[in-house]
């Protein structure tokens, strides 16, 4: 989360080579503790370019809506923190939504734990089975899934947002489809 | 069993869906909202952090300070004074022999004044000089003394311990002789006019009288005293070479002011006394008091300058008073009996032929740079053993 990966893979939809097109300064909002002006104009632009990109991943990976909104805002306050010296700032943020996730299943887990009522937030979507089946795998199976199967990202690139080796990677897209073909031939 | 690619794709197309089901818009100003707010946070603990970080330094130095001071404490008597001794004296002059203590110092006492002037003295060995003319040795590094080089006294009658000074009714019409009193040590006990160091001079109704130590060739012994003042703004150290016995009753040995720097002088004087003096005191308003032990005395005051130091019998009575200030002659030892640079006769009023024929004694005074031989010596009538060396 703190390391800015170097690498820098694509979004769908979303280049991240693209140059940033000029930006009116007027339309920037002002942040305490900012950025100069051209920083800022480029921020943004790449905020309102990534954002729905990735609460839709962060959904994927946390299965609810609300709270991939409250973790990529999260990572963009990260990354606007560190914006002057991430050079690839896609695989930064990808990787920070990424590492969120984790802690947020961890805490849900635990919260479970201590409150046996509590329900998993997988059931605010649509029933599905097989997305359903992705909350029985371990957050890392679903999120080398999710990185694979939604962003058709490489096994390099999944292995600098999981911070693994691509053979790991490899490695946890072939287990949690072996876990997801048990569900399905269940 | 599945078939691995439609396991894939149909993945595939259900995290589509349910991805293309989540419809947001981004929000800039809930954005910089947060950001601001994790500013705050950012700061905020760095801040509690800060202030976390100085409370346990400064933790850390109270009692990294505790312990060394308690460390200090302990080597007091071993190491800090031959090391003070090397800088005898700071924040002010002070007057002193400067001994350099080779042996671990003995905790003499501790005091402190109504002035609030700590005070801690320490002897050391006493170091016993092989045969003393006139009852001294001079200590190293003493300033000269008076009468030094003289060939030979012009009297060297022997005089008992603690009666070494000169006495005699001094006319002040037939006194002659000039400068000041080299030496500070009073008599406590009223001298007759003619005392057993007295004889009787030669000339026509004179008397004449021998001053300087009593005594001839006698062993003495010297003991370097190390003193430690210190006020709330300024310290300092001194050390003297004490000699025992005292030859009068009350020595000024060594003296100075420190804190002058600091802007808070304060006036130390170091006395040695005889066996008979229960008490010594400053004179004048706000004065120190002390009980000497073993025959010495450190009196202290604020302010750049010490009245005179009175020596007080069991009883309050006084028993001496002399100047807060040491001359060069009670240096260590200062007055060894050694004839004065000049002598000069101060007769006496001893009636008219009593002993014509006897030999003239002198009084050592000290020539004042810029006074011819023969000025009147400003004696009152009733001076009385005004002089006289410690032995």
């Amino acid at each position: 989360m703190d390391e800015a990966p170097t690498a820098v893979a694509s979004h769908p939809g979303t280049p991240d080579n693209a140059p940033h097109p000029d930006a009116s300064t007027a339309e920037v909002p002002s942040s305490p503790g900012a950025l100069p002006t051209a920083r800022r104009v480029e921020f943004i632009e790449f905020y309102e370019k990534n954002f729905a990109s990735l609460v839709r991943l962060g959904t994927l990976l946390t299965g609810s809506p609300e709270v991939a909104l409250d973790l990529v805002q999260d990572s963009f306050v990260r990354l606007h923190r560190r914006w002057p010296s991430v050079d690839a700032p896609l695989p930064y943020v990808r990787r920070s939504l990424v590492n969120a996730a984790t802690s947020y299943h961890r805490r849900a887990a635990l919260a479970r734990r201590h409150l046996s009522t509590m329900r998993p937030e997988v059931g605010e979507l649509e029933p599905d089975e097989l997305f359903d089946a992705l909350a029985n795998l371990t957050q890392r199976q679903r999120a080398a899934l999710v990185l694979r199967f939604y962003d058709d990202l490489d096994d390099r690139a999944i292995a600098a947002a999981l911070r693994c080796r691509p053979a790991t990677v490899r490695s946890l897209i072939h287990r949690g489809l072996g876990e997801l073909r048990k569900v399905i031939d269940q | 069993m599945s078939d691995p690619d439609n396991t894939e794709d149909r993945l595939r197309l259900s995290l589509h869906s349910h991805a293309d089901a989540v419809q947001v818009e981004p929000d800039s100003s809930g954005l910089f909202e947060r950001t601001a707010r994790d500013s705050v946070h950012r700061r905020r603990r760095l801040g509690a952090l800060s202030v976390i970080a100085v409370v346990l330094v400064g933790a850390a130095g109270v009692l990294g300070g505790q312990a060394l001071a308690s460390s200090g404490t302990k080597q007091t008597t071993a190491s800090l004074a031959p090391e003070s001794a090397a800088a005898p004296s700071t924040g002010g002059p002070s007057s002193g022999a400067a001994i350099v203590p080779s042996a671990p110092l003995n905790h003499l006492f501790t005091r402190t004044t109504g002035d609030g002037i700590t005070i801690r003295a320490y002897v050391g060995q006493a170091e016993t000089a092989p045969t003393c003319e006139n009852g001294c040795t001079p200590a190293p590094g003493t300033t000269s003394t008076t009468g030094a080089g003289q060939p030979t006294p012009t009297s060297s009658l022997p005089v008992p311990k603690g009666a070494g000074a000169s006495s005699g009714t001094i006319s002040p019409a037939a006194s002659t002789g000039t400068g000041s009193l080299p030496v500070m040590t009073v008599p406590l006990t009223p001298v007759s006019p003619v005392s057993t160091t007295t004889t009787v001079g030669a000339g026509a109704g004179t008397t004449s009288t021998t001053a300087g130590s009593g005594g001839g060739a006698t062993t003495c012994t010297s003991a370097p005293v190390t003193i430690e003042l210190s006020t709330d703004a300024a310290v300092t150290t001194a050390t003297a070479a004490v000699e025992t016995p005292v030859a009068g009753q009350l020595v000024v040995e060594a003296s100075g002011v420190f804190g002058t720097a600091e802007g808070n002088p304060a006036s130390w004087v170091l006395v040695a006394t005889g066996s008979d003096v229960a008490s010594v005191r400053l004179g004048g308003a706000g004065s120190d008091t002390m009980t000497p032990v073993d025959g010495l005395a450190v009196l202290a005051v604020t302010g750049s300058s010490a009245p005179s130091v009175v020596a007080l019998d069991p009883n309050g009575v006084v028993l001496a008073s002399v100047p807060a200030t040491v001359s060069s002659a009670t240096l260590g030892c200062a007055v060894t009996g050694s004839p004065p640079p000049s002598s000069t006769t101060v007769p006496s009023t001893v009636p008219p032929g009593s002993n014509p024929g006897g030999p003239v004694t002198t009084i050592p005074i000290d020539p004042p740079v810029n006074s011819p031989p023969g000025t009147a010596l400003p004696l009152a009538d009733d001076a009385v053993g005004a002089t006289g060396a410690r032995g």
